[in-house]
C-alpha cells in the first residue's frame, strides 16, 4: 500500500476533487471504489465509482484536506491525502495488481468487470483490454469460455454463430454499448470486428438486465466500446497468413481539457482467406468425383469502419452529451453453397452504411441518472450474381450455364437499403439506499425499400416487391427494481418488459397485392434474478426469465427470392432458468470455481420449412435445454495461470403432437454442440530484458464433441460419447481439437508491444459448419503503439 | 492444485456416463429383400432409407431399424431398379444421382455418385436397363439429355436436343428447358418434356398455353421430332416421388400436367400418349376442374398411374391458396378415375392425406401402392383388384416408398 501526499491549492467558490484511475497497462478502470473523508471531521465520507472511462468526481462541500481511498478487487489499494480548494485534478492514479490475483487470463479482472460479474444477473464479462494485445479474434476469445460457442463457417469475414447456453442465432441479441446492433448493419459483426476496438463484451446467459431492451430470447451480448478519459492513442497492424492485413486506431485527444473532448475508434480489415481445403472436384465425362487438396480463391473480404465521437462534459445541465459518426464499408466474395458442394467465382456481396448518434447523460450521485440516445442510420446491402460461368475448385472456368447467376440460377442484382432510427431512454432512481427503480424504453423503426431489376414481380404486374416499402416498428418498453437486503448479503432484480411490433409490407417474394399487409403483436415478459453472498468472492444466483422473441422482418415477409412470407407467425417464447455457484477451492482465493446449471423451455421455436413450391417461416418446434457448465481458474506458481471449462447441455424436442413428426420426440436438436471444452495456460513473466518489460506466452486447447447436422430419432443416437449411433450418417460434424499459442512481449522504454500467433498448431480439419472446412495452421503478427498522455 | 484438477475432472465425468450395455448393432441373419424411405424431420426433408429382412406389415417401428443410412433429403423420392435404389442426390442433399445398396452386413450404403453441375437440389432420371439410364443436368446445357450407366454409376455421354428449339422464332421464350420435369419411355422412345419459358422463375411461365415433348429413338439415342398438346402447361413438377408419367399396363403413357402453377388461368390436366403413337392423344384429357369446383390454383396428385383402366391419383378438395399457404391442409382423397366414363370414385379405406410427403401413387407391374400422411401417422395401402388394403404403418415420419430389391412386390 503506497501513501501519497498531495498538496493542490486552487480558485474560490465550488469545491471538486476529480480524476482517473488506470492499471500498470494504462488502460482506464470503471467502477473501481473512490473513498473521500475529510480528516477534520471523520463523519464527512463520501463514496463513488469510477466510470466506464476511469474518471471520478466529487463535489466537496468545503474546503480542506481530505483523505482519498482507491481500492479495486485484484489489486493494491492507493492512499492519498489532498488538500481542496476550489477544483482539484488529481491526474491519474495507476493500480497495482496483486501478484495472486492474476489468475484468470482470457477473462482478465479488474474492479469494474467484477463488480458486473457480481450483478444478480448472470453475466459473463470478457475484459479484453489484455486481449487488445494479441492477435487473437473475437470468436477465439469468446471461445476460451464455458457455455459459449462461437462457430465460424469459414474464414476471416465468414458467418459466425454464438450459442449460449443452448440458444443460438436470433435467439441471442447483440448489442454496442447497451443500444442493439440492428441498425449498425455487419460494423459488428463477430468475425470481423477487431478486439482493439472493444474494451469488454458482456455475455447475458438468460436474463437481461432492463436497460437491455430487447426481445431476447436467451441472453444477450453487450459490446462496450473503449471510452477511457484523457487523452491516449492505440494504434496497430496485424499481418497474417492468406493476405490477411488489420489496422486499428483508437484514440482520443482532451482539446479542452474536461470539457471537450474528440475520439475515433476505427478498423480496417483485408483477407484473401485462400487458404488450402479438402474439396471434391467432379470429373466432366464421368461426373464422378474425386477428392482434391485446393486453394479457397474467391472469398477476399474487406471491411473499413470509421467512427469519429465528439463530447462535451460537464455542463449545467448535462454530465456529458456525445455525438458520433460511423460510416462502414464492406464488400466480400461469395465462395460457394451452404455445404461447400458448388464453388462461385463471380458472386458478391457489399454493403455501406453510415451512421450517426447522440447520447445525452446525467447523473446525480445517490439520486438519480439518465441517458437518452437517439440514432440513425442508412444500411445499404448489394447482392450481384450475374455470371452465366461455371467454376471448379481449382478456380476454373468448367462451363457456361444457360442461366444468368451461379448462386441461385438466377440473374440477381438486388439492393435494399434499410433506413433506421433508433432511440432509447435509461433512468434509475434511487427510492432508496438500498432500493433503484429502473426504467427504460427502446425504440426501433426500420423502413425497407430496394430493387432488383431482374427479380420475380407482383403476379400480374411489371412491379418488383422489393420497391414497396416494408415498415417494421418495435417497441420494448422495461421496468426494473433493483434491491439489496440484509446489509447487501442479498440482492435481487425484478424486471418487467413490454414488447410490441407493428409490421407493414408486402410478401418479398411472391405477392398478388400491391396493398402492404399490416400486423401488430405485443407481449409482456419477465424475469427475476437473485443473489445471496456467501463471504468475499463466493456467491450463488439464481435467476429466471419468461423471455420472448419476435420474428423479424424477413420471417414476416419473405427474402424476396425463396421464402414466401407469413404474417400470422407467433412470437418464440422460452422459459429460461440459471442457478449459479461461484467460489474458491481454497482460502488463498487462488483457485476459482464456477458452476451453472440452465433449463431452457422453448416454444413456438420458428425454423424455415421446405414446403412445396416456396419455404415459409413456421412454429414449429417446442424443445427443453438442461445443461451444466463448470469453470476452473487458478494459479500454478507465481507466473502461471491456468483455466478449465467444461460444458455439457442437453438439447432435446419436446410437446411433438403431429404422428408424422413423433419419431422425433426427445431427439437432439440437431447442428448445435452438446459437449465443448477448453483448458488454457498463460505465463507472465515481467523485467525479462528490462526493468519494466513484460512477456506474456499463451496456449490453449479446444474440444469440440462430432455432432450431428440432422435430427436422429434419440434410440437411433449414441448411447454415450464414447459409442456410435445406430445409424450410418454421412451429415455428422466431426470432433474437433485445436490448438493455439503465441507470445507477447512489451518494451517499457517504448511504445509498442509484439504479438506473434500460432493458430490451429495440429494442422487439424476444422469444421464449425457441415463440411465447411476452416484454415489450417496459420500464422499472426501484431504491432501494436500505445501512447497515454499524463496529465498528472 | 492437483487435487482439484482431478475433482474437476471426475465431476466432468459424471455428465457422461458410458451406458455399458451398449453394444455393437446385431447383424441380420438374412439378406434383406425390402427397402423404404422415410422422412423422419418434415423441417427440412431428411429422412432414413433402409432395408428389412421381412415384408413389412402392420407398425413398422423405424426407432428400431439398424440398417438405416441418414440422407438429406428424402421428400424428393427414390426408385429402385434391380437390388438397388437411386435417389435424385447424395446424402449430403448435393443435386446428382446416388445409388445405395446393401452391404455385407444388411445395411444402405452409397455405391456410386454422378455429380450434376447443375445447383438444382434434385435431379430428374430415369433407368432403363442395367446400363443405360438418362438424367437431365442444367448445368451441362438446358438442350441436352444426359446418359449414364447405372450399374458403374458413370455418365456416358449426352443427346442433343438443340433441334427442338424455338427460341429464334419467338422473341418472348427467355429459356427452354429439356427433362427438367419429364423422362421417361415407352416403345423404345424416350419422352422428354420441353418447357419453353418467358422466364427462369421454375414455374408459372410457359410461354405457350401448350405443353411439349422431345420423342428420342433410344436405340440410336436421337431425337426425332418435337411432340406438344394445346390447352395445357407445366408437364409435371420436379420430385421424382410425385410419379407424375408413367407406361400403364396396357402400354399407354399417362402424363400429369400442373398447369400455370402461379394462377388458376391453366390448371392441370392428365393427358395421354397411347400404346403405339408417338404423338399425344387429343381425343383424351382429364381436367382436375372438372373434380375440383370454383377458381383458384389445382392440379392433380399424381395422375401417371393407370390400371385396369383406371388412373389412381389424389384429388385436394379445395384450390390451392395462391401461396400456397393452405398447402398441407389433410384433405386430398385419394381417387379412381374411370379413363372411359372419366368419373371418379373415393377409394375406400384410404385415409386422406395432407401430402406433406409430396409423395402419390405409383405402380409396380399390377399392383398400385398408396403412401399417406396426416395428423394421425403415416403408411402404405395396396390398391388391387378394385380394393385397397392397408400394407403398414409406420411409428413416426412419412411413408416415401417401398421398395423390394430386386423384384416384384
Amino acid at each position: 500500500m503506497s501513501l501519497v501526499i498531495i498538496v493542490v491549492t486552487k480558485s474560490a467558490g465550488q469545491h471538486s476533487l476529480q480524476g482517473r484511475v488506470t492499471g500498470q497497462d494504462k488502460h482506464s478502470l470503471g467502477l473501481v471504489a473512490v473513498s473521500l473523508s475529510e480528516n477534520a471531521d471523520s463523519s464527512l465520507t463520501l463514496n463513488t465509482l469510477t466510470n466506464q472511462g476511469g474518471a471520478f468526481r466529487f463535489n466537496v462541500p468545503h474546503a480542506g484536506q481530505y483523505r482519498v481511498l482507491i481500492s479495486a478487487l485484484g489489486y493494491e489499494t492507493q492512499k492519498k491525502t489532498i488538500q481542496i480548494n476550489g477544483t482539484v485534478d488529481l491526474g491519474t492514479t495507476v493500480l497495482r495488481e496483486k501478484a495472486e490475483e492474476l489468475a484468470e487470463v482470457t477473462v482478465t479482472g479488474n474492479a469494474g468487470t467484477q463488480a458486473k460479474r457480481e450483478q444478480p444477473i448472470m453475466v459473463e464479462v470478457f475484459d479484453l483490454k489484455k486481449s487488445h494485445l494479441k492477435s487473437s479474434t473475437l470468436p477465439q476469445l469468446l471461445n476460451l469460455s464455458s457455455g459459449i460457442k462461437v462457430r465460424q463457417s469459414a474464414g476471416v469475414g465468414s458467418e459466425t454463430t454464438l450459442n449460449l447456453n443452448g440458444l443460438q442465432g436470433k435467439a441471442i441479441r447483440f448489442f454496442k454499448d447497451g443500444i442493439s446492433t440492428d441498425y449498425l448493419g455487419r460494423a459488428f459483426n463477430l468475425s470481423l470486428i477487431p478486439s482493439n476496438t472493444i474494451e469488454q463484451i458482456e455475455v447475458y446467459k438468460g436474463v437481461l438486465p432492463t436497460a437491455l431492451g430487447s426481445d431476447a430470447l436467451g441472453g444477450g451480448v453487450n459490446f462496450v466500446s473503449a471510452d477511457a478519459i484523457g487523452t491516449h492513442l492505440n494504434a496497430s497492424y496485424g499481418l497474417g497468413s492468406f493476405g490477411t492485413h488489420e489496422f486499428t486506431l483508437n484514440g482520443r485527444a482532451e482539446l479542452v481539457p474536461d470539457k471537450f473532448f474528440m475520439s475515433t475508434s476505427s478498423y480496417y480489415i483485408r483477407s484473401l482467406n485462400n487458404y488450402r481445403i479438402d474439396a471434391q472436384v467432379t470429373n466432366p465425362d464421368t461426373r464422378n468425383r474425386e477428392n482434391v487438396r485446393v486453394r479457397r480463391f474467391h472469398d477476399e473480404v474487406s471491411s473499413l469502419y470509421l467512427s469519429g465521437k465528439v463530447g462535451v462534459r460537464p455542463t449545467r445541465l448535462l454530465d456529458q452529451a456525445t455525438l458520433e459518426v460511423g460510416f462502414l464499408d464492406y464488400s466480400a466474395d461469395v465462395q460457394h453453397n451452404l455445404y461447400m458442394s458448388k464453388p462461385y467465382g463471380e458472386a458478391t456481396l457489399a454493403e455501406r452504411m453510415g451512421q450517426a448518434n447522440l447520447t445525452l447523460e446525467k447523473k446525480v450521485e445517490n439520486r438519480y441518472d439518465w441517458q437518452l440516445f437517439a440514432g440513425t442510420s442508412v444500411v445499404n446491402n448489394y447482392f450481384t450474381d450475374t455470371t452465366r460461368n461455371q467454376y471448379d475448385w481449382h478456380g476454373q472456368i468448367v462451363g457456361v450455364a444457360s442461366t444468368y447467376g451461379e448462386v441461385n440460377g438466377i440473374e440477381t442484382r438486388q439492393h435494399l437499403r434499410d433506413t433506421n432510427v433508433f432511440g432509447r431512454a435509461v433512468a434509475n432512481v434511487h427510492l432508496h439506499e438500498d432500493h433503484i427503480l429502473q426504467f427504460s424504453h427502446n425504440l426501433l423503426l426500420k423502413e425497407r425499400v430496394g430493387g432488383n431489376p431482374t427479380g420475380q414481380k407482383i403476379v400480374g404486374t411489371e412491379i418488383d416487391p422489393l420497391t414497396i416499402p416494408a415498415h417494421y416498428r418495435k417497441n420494448v418498453t422495461g421496468l426494473g427494481l433493483s434491491s439489496a437486503f440484509f446489509s447487501k448479503k442479498i440482492t435481487h432484480v425484478l424486471t418487467v418488459k413490454r414488447y410490441q411490433i407493428a409490421t407493414s409490407g408486402v410478401d418479398m417474394l411472391y405477392s398478388y397485392d400491391t396493398d402492404p399487409t399490416t400486423s401488430t403483436q405485443g407481449n409482456f415478459g419477465f424475469s427475476s434474478s437473485v443473489k445471496y453472498q456467501l463471504r468475499q468472492g463466493s456467491f450463488a444466483r439464481l435467476s429466471f426469465e419468461n423471455a420472448t422473441r419476435i420474428p423479424d422482418a424477413e420471417e414476416y415477409f419473405g427474402d424476396g427470392f425463396s421464402v414466401r412470407g407469413n404474417l400470422d407467425l407467433q412470437p418464440e417464447r422460452s422459459n429460461n432458468l440459471n442457478a449459479n455457484f461461484v467460489g474458491y477451492l481454497a482460502k488463498s482465493g487462488r483457485n476459482k470455481i464456477d458452476f451453472n446449471f440452465f433449463l431452457r423451455d422453448q416454444k413456438n421455436l420458428i425454423v424455415l420449412v421446405p414446403w412445396l413450391p416456396f419455404g415459409s417461416y413456421e412454429n414449429w418446434a417446442s424443445a427443453k435445454v438442461l445443461g451444466a457448465e463448470l469453470s476452473n481458474s487458478g494459479q500454478l506458481g507465481k507466473h502461471l495461470a491456468y483455466t478449465l471449462n467444461l460444458t455439457y447441455q442437453d438439447l432435446r424436442r419436446t410437446g411433438i403432437t403431429n404422428a408424422s413428426e413423433k419419431l422425433l420426440l426427445g431427439a437432439r436438436i440437431p447442428n448445435i454442440p452438446y459437449l465443448f471444452g477448453n483448458a488454457s495456460l498463460n505465463y507472465n513473466r515481467p523485467n525479462v530484458l528490462a526493468q519494466g518489460d513484460f512477456l506474456n506466452l499463451y496456449f490453449s486447447y479446444a474440444y469440440t464433441h462430432d455432432y450431428y447436422l440432422l435430427a436422429v430419432p434419440r434410440s437411433l443416437e449414441p448411447k454415450n460419447i464414447f459409442s456410435k449411433g445406430s445409424i450410418q450418417s454421412d451429415l455428422i460434424i466431426p470432433t474437433q481439437h485445436v490448438v493455439d499459442g503465441g507470445v507477447t512481449y512489451g518494451f517499457a522504454k517504448l511504445p509498442l508491444v509484439l504479438n506473434a500467433e500460432v493458430n490451429n498448431l495440429l494442422n487439424a480439419s476444422l469444421y464449425d459448419r457441415f463440411r465447411v472446412q476452416r484454415p489450417g495452421t496459420n500464422f499472426r503478427l501484431k504491432l501494436t503503439y500505445q501512447f497515454t498522455k499524463n496529465n498528472s | 492444485m492437483k487435487k482439484y484438477l482431478l475433482s474437476f475432472l471426475a465431476a466432468s465425468t459424471l455428465l457422461f456416463s458410458c451406458d455399458k450395455s451398449t453394444t455393437d448393432t446385431p447383424q441380420p441373419e438374412q439378406k434383406p429383400d425390402y427397402a423404404m424411405l422415410v422422412i423422419t424431420d418434415l423441417s427440412n426433408s431428411s429422412g432414413l432409407i433402409f432395408s428389412s429382412a421381412t415384408k413389412p406389415a402392420g407398425n413398422v417401428d423405424v426407432s428400431a431399424v439398424t440398417t438405416a443410412q441418414q440422407i438429406f433429403n428424402a421428400r424428393d423420392g427414390a426408385i429402385s431398379f434391380g437390388k438397388a435404389i437411386y435417389v435424385g442426390a447424395n446424402s449430403a442433399g448435393d443435386a446428382g444421382i446416388q445409388k445405395y445398396e446393401l452391404d455385407a452386413s444388411g445395411k444402405m450404403v452409397g455405391r456410386g455418385f454422378i455429380s450434376a453441375a447443375s445447383g438444382d437440389y434434385n435431379t430428374k432420371f430415369h433407368i432403363l436397363s442395367e446400363t443405360l439410364g438418362f438424367y437431365s443436368d442444367r448445368g451441362a446445357g438446358d438442350l441436352k439429355i444426359q446418359t449414364f450407366n447405372p450399374t458403374t454409376m458413370a455418365r456416358t455421354g449426352e443427346i442433343d436436343l438443340s433441334g427442338v428449339s424455338k427460341k429464334a422464332q419467338d422473341s418472348k421464350i427467355k429459356f427452354e428447358i429439356a427433362g427438367g420435369r419429364m423422362l421417361t419411355s415407352k416403345e423404345g422412345k424416350l419422352y422428354v418434356d420441353i418447357h419453353f419459358a418467358t422466364s427462369d422463375f421454375g414455374f408459372g411461365n410457359s410461354a405457350y398455353d401448350a405443353v411439349h415433348a422431345a420423342v428420342i429413338d433410344v436405340a440410336s439415342k436421337k431425337y426425332e421430332k418435337l411432340i406438344s398438346f394445346e390447352g395445357a402447361q407445366e408437364i409435371s413438377y420436379f420430385p421424382i416421388s410425385l410419379f407424375m408419367s408413367e407406361v400403364d399396363e396396357n402400354g399407354d403413357l399417362y402424363i400429369n400436367t400442373m398447369g400455370n402453377m402461379l394462377s388458376d388461368t391453366r390448371n392441370g390436366k392428365i393427358l395421354r400418349i397411347k400404346k403405339g403413337q408417338t404423338e399425344f392423344d387429343s381425343s383424351f384429357q382429364l381436367s382436375i376442374d372438372d373434380y375440383v369446383s370454383g377458381p383458384g390454383i389445382k392440379w392433380f396428385h399424381g395422375g401417371g398411374v393407370a390400371l385396369g383402366g383406371k388412373i389412381v391419383t389424389g384429388i385436394k378438395q379445395n384450390a390451392f391458396a395462391p401461396d400456397y399457404g393452405n398447402f398441407n391442409e389433410e384433405n386430398v382423397v385419394f381417387h379412381t378415375i374411370d379413363v372411359a366414363t372419366k368419373k371418379a370414385t373415393p377409394i375406400n379405406g384410404v385415409p386422406k392425406s395432407d401430402f406433406v410427403s409430396l409423395s402419390t401413387p405409383y405402380r409396380v407391374g399390377s399392383k398400385v401402392f398408396i403412401p399417406y400422411s396426416n395428423a394421425k401417422g403415416s403408411g402404405l395401402y395396396l390398391y388391387e383388384n378394385g380394393q385397397a388394403t392397408e400394407q403398414f404403418k409406420v411409428s413416426g415420419g412419412v411413408v416415401m416408398g417401398f421398395y423390394q430389391l430386386g423384384g416384384a412386390q
